[in-house]
């Protein structure tokens, strides 16, 4: 009973900071229609920013008061490139803050490192009834509580907070009476990083707070803010509250790793119980806004077979003359280009983020090694059931959230691979853990001394085979008939729904086929790898994919193949560039998240088709210029 | 006190509105009738300044404030508080005078604008424009989705604005007897220009005016 309340107690702390995080994203979404993936990073931004002040030598509530100051003011510079372009679409918006967040990834590994920092919060603890009350909890909930009701006051008795309620109610009403919306999404952007850092400050004392913490806390206060269904401030306590209380007792009574599972729980029951509720109301809400467009004309037929033969005999061409080192990048970039075209399918024609392709990918490393490892069959079968895996595992998990407008998926992605990473660290008796598994058999034969395809050159050959059949599976299915259904989906979902167009099941086939592309690649990575272990598969890699999509260009699959080489090499060239003799250990890692979230933003913010329509766009007028 | 010139507005590469010009003087009250897609709304939205202006010129004495069509509330929001949001630029704050000209909705204040019949809604709608302290309102569609006899009502409150305060009106309608009755001068855009324009009694009377928009062919 005791340790029962003192996990209920560390619960009740826990669930207000989460309803804190809740309470942002709610005040964003309902002024700007906007998931804002950066609503983790303003309470990680905070809690360094207190921890460096107060090493500075501030008294305490003043460094945290600072502290907050600044993550308000980080929270208005996301809200400014978020939303500030005219004609940027809440989904575009979202991968905006994508970005920002992985941008602040590289600015707090170079500021303050990558090993956690804390502070001492409110020193002691009350013992009521034999039960341990540490005064941080107290402080977390009253501090809380206060900012909630704060809050609360300015949105239902201020003639601002009133404007800002305007603009969620009705943006075109707004306008007409002289609000600016945008001005109003940047003041719910400040609100939303200063809840953040509020937040954060709270936490730092009790979790140390490192530069990837955002993505735990990101998940958790989306789960509580779909409690309100991400437009209800007053629900996101609520939702806190039973969160925070469920995680505690989740990590008191069975196992603190899988709290984010918690998170993930609560994200797909409330998810089926409203889609069960109102889905074609939810459906009937906005209109989709696939972030690519999707022309294919204005070049001709003749000239595309050219380059798609050309780029394949170049393709063919070139792995000979590689080195070892050569090849193994090579195959990467082939089995990458086939997981971003799934995602490519998905982001392009059913206008969802998927953040976990990388879980799927791991899905596809792991059926195919424990297949061959553990269960011994042939190679060809643990490939052949990896993708099968993977898009199973995507249709359980897709089909609650595809049924329901917004960016669901998104954060329910996210939250699935933390869960499988952990999943993968702790069954321990299948899968080793975090010391992998190895030893995997080889899948290409040796059929003779002179004659071993099982070489990095036989796998190149492989993984390119693979990517070929995989973008043209894609491209044919584009060509089809749910093809053109799938157009009209990312077109206007409604207008598609009233032609009897089947959304949510071809948005759940899409989401299934997108898995199946990461789990089949995961499968062949295995393989050449012969060594997997959690570690392979970050959510940095899921990431990655995301950004090699919507570089490439989302409105044909032909981006995919291109953003999938632009980034590798991209990739490539900074790691060669960070690790010459004199730079820091953090150098590498600062580069390349500094370099996805760059290339990231600049790419939906002035290139919104992704590079792949710009060159062919380029490469038409120079024909046009020429015929003419 | 609104002048417009050879107005030109366009939506990408259509042209809505193709030079169209017409004057609302200090106090007037004015008709604007057409058929749908003619650029009624457009215009209204070009003169209030939603819309970027291609050609021609605007010249507003003082400003303009819009009753839109459709009346698009803040529906989760009380009436007061619709009302003060209307205040927005103006800096006014108090709503007791539009109160006293619709004492209808001095009992609604408190109800949120959604739960409100269509007539409320209406009057909540011009009392928001009204809140900006226009020296012209601009009415788009006054009388859609409303049964007759409030769109009667509603017409006498704007034609005692007009009348009493002096406001300036010009009025949107597809209901063109409406507006032609009520209104002294009137336009007919048809296809993006003015196909005609005058005293209402003169357009009332025209022939085609009575084709195509009073029903005269059928009497």
């Amino acid at each position: 009973m005791t340790a029962f309340i003192q996990y209920l107690v560390a619960g009740i702390a826990t669930g207000c900071t989460f309803a804190l995080i809740a309470t942002g994203f709610v005040a964003i979404n309902k002024v700007t229609r906007v998931v804002n993936f950066a609503q983790g990073t303003f309470a990680v931004v905070s809690g360094f920013t207190a921890y460096s002040l107060l090493q500075l030598g501030l008294p305490h509530p003043l460094a945290e008061i600072l502290a907050v100051a600044v993550s308000a003011a980080v929270g208005l510079l996301v809200g400014v490139v978020a939303i500030g372009r005219p004609g940027t679409t809440p989904l575009t918006s979202l991968v905006i803050t994508l970005g920002l967040g992985i941008l602040a990834y590289a600015v707090e590994l170079l500021v303050w490192g990558d090993q956690p920092v804390s502070y001492e919060g409110l020193r002691g603890s009350w013992i009521v009834g034999g039960v341990f009350i540490q005064r941080q909890y107290a402080l977390i909930v009253i501090v809380s509580l206060l900012s909630l009701l704060a809050l609360a006051l300015f949105f239902s008795r201020t003639y601002l907070g009133k404007g800002l309620t305007a603009c969620a109610s009705n943006p075109r009403a707004a306008r007409l009476v002289g609000i600016n919306p945008t001005r109003m999404g940047y003041l719910a952007f400040a609100l939303g990083g200063a809840l953040g850092g509020v937040a954060g400050v709270l936490l730092a004392p009790l979790q140390p707070v490192t530069f990837d913490a955002d993505v735990g806390i990101a998940v958790s206060g989306f789960a509580a803010a779909i409690f309100g269904g991400l437009t209800r401030l007053s629900w996101a306590l609520w939702g806190g509250l039973i969160l925070g209380i469920g995680e505690a007792m989740v990590a008191g009574y069975y196992e603190p790793s899988y709290q984010t599972g918690i998170a993930l729980a609560v994200i797909l029951v409330l998810l089926t119980w409203r889609a069960s509720r109102s889905g074609l109301e939810e459906a009937m809400a906005g209109s989709t806004d696939a972030v690519g467009s999707r022309t294919d004309a204005g070049f001709g037929r003749r000239l595309r077979i050219a380059a798609v033969v050309g780029a394949a005999a170049v393709t063919l061409v070139i792995p000979p003359f590689l080195d070892r080192a050569g090849l193994s990048i090579y195959v990467l970039v082939a089995l990458a280009t086939l997981v971003t075209t799934g995602l490519t399918l998905l982001m392009g024609f059913a206008g969802q983020v998927s953040l976990g392709q990388g879980a799927f990918y791991a899905i596809g490393a792991y059926t195919a090694a424990l297949l061959t490892v553990n269960a011994g069959l042939p190679p060809l079968v643990g490939l052949l059931a990896a993708p099968l895996v993977a898009a199973g595992i995507a249709v359980l998990i897709g089909a609650p959230l595809l049924r329901l407008r917004g960016h669901y998926l998104a954060f329910a992605t996210l939250a699935f691979q933390l869960i499988v990473l952990v999943w993968l660290a702790e069954s321990k008796g299948l899968t080793r853990g975090d010391i992998g598994l190895g030893g995997i058999p080889s899948l290409l034969p040796t059929l003779s001394d002179s004659v071993d395809l099982d070489t990095p050159l036989g796998y190149a050959y492989l993984a390119w085979a693979g990517a070929a059949m995989g973008l043209l599976l894609a491209r044919n299915l584009i060509a089809s008939r749910p093809g053109r259904a799938l157009r009209a989906l990312a077109g206007s979902e409604l207008a598609a729904a009233a032609s009897g167009v089947p959304v949510g099941r071809y948005k759940l086939q899409v989401f299934a086929l997108a898995a199946a592309y990461a789990g089949f690649a995961g499968g062949v990575y295995a393989f050449f790898i012969t060594f997997i272990s959690p570690a392979s598969f970050s959510i940095l890699i899921s990431i990655q994919f995301v950004v090699m999509a919507v570089v490439g260009g989302m409105g044909s699959i032909w981006g995919a193949p291109i953003g999938a080489i632009g980034i590798s090499l991209l990739v490539e060239f900074l790691r060669g560039a960070a690790t010459g003799p004199g730079s820091s250990p953090h150098a590498p890692a600062v580069l390349s998240y500094g370099a996805y979230a760059v290339v990231l933003i600049a790419v939906v913010l002035f290139l919104p088709g992704g590079v792949f329509p710009a060159l062919r766009g380029v490469a038409a007028r120079r024909l046009a210029g020429r015929g003419g | 006190m609104l002048e417009v010139r050879d107005l030109v507005v366009r939506y990408g590469s259509a042209v809505a509105l193709d030079g169209v010009s017409l004057e609302v003087g200090e106090g007037e009250m004015v008709a604007l009738v057409g058929p749908n897609g003619a650029g009624k709304t457009t215009l209204v939205n070009a003169i209030s300044g939603l819309l970027p202006v291609a050609g021609g010129s605007i010249r507003l004495e003082g400003t303009v404030a819009q009753v839109p069509e459709g009346r698009q509330l803040f529906g989760d929001l009380s009436v007061d508080d619709n009302l003060r949001l209307g205040g927005w630029t103006s800096g006014r704050r108090d709503p007791a005078p539009i109160y006293e000209l619709f004492p209808n909705l001095r009992n609604l204040r408190g109800r949120q604008a959604w739960t409100l019949s269509g007539g409320e809604q209406q009057m909540v709608a011009v009392g928001r424009a009204l809140m900006a302290e226009p020296r012209l309102l601009a009415v788009d569609e006054l009388s859609l989705g409303l049964a007759p006899l409030v769109v009667e009502d509603l017409a006498r409150h704007l034609v005692e604005l007009n009348r009493n305060r002096g406001m300036a009106i010009l009025l949107i309608e597809q209901n063109a007897r409406l507006a032609l009755d009520i209104c002294e001068r009137g336009y007919v855009l048809e296809a993006g220009h003015v196909a005609m324009s005058g005293r209402c009694d003169d357009l009332r009377r025209d022939e085609a005016v009575q084709r195509w928009y009073l029903g005269g062919a059928v009497v």
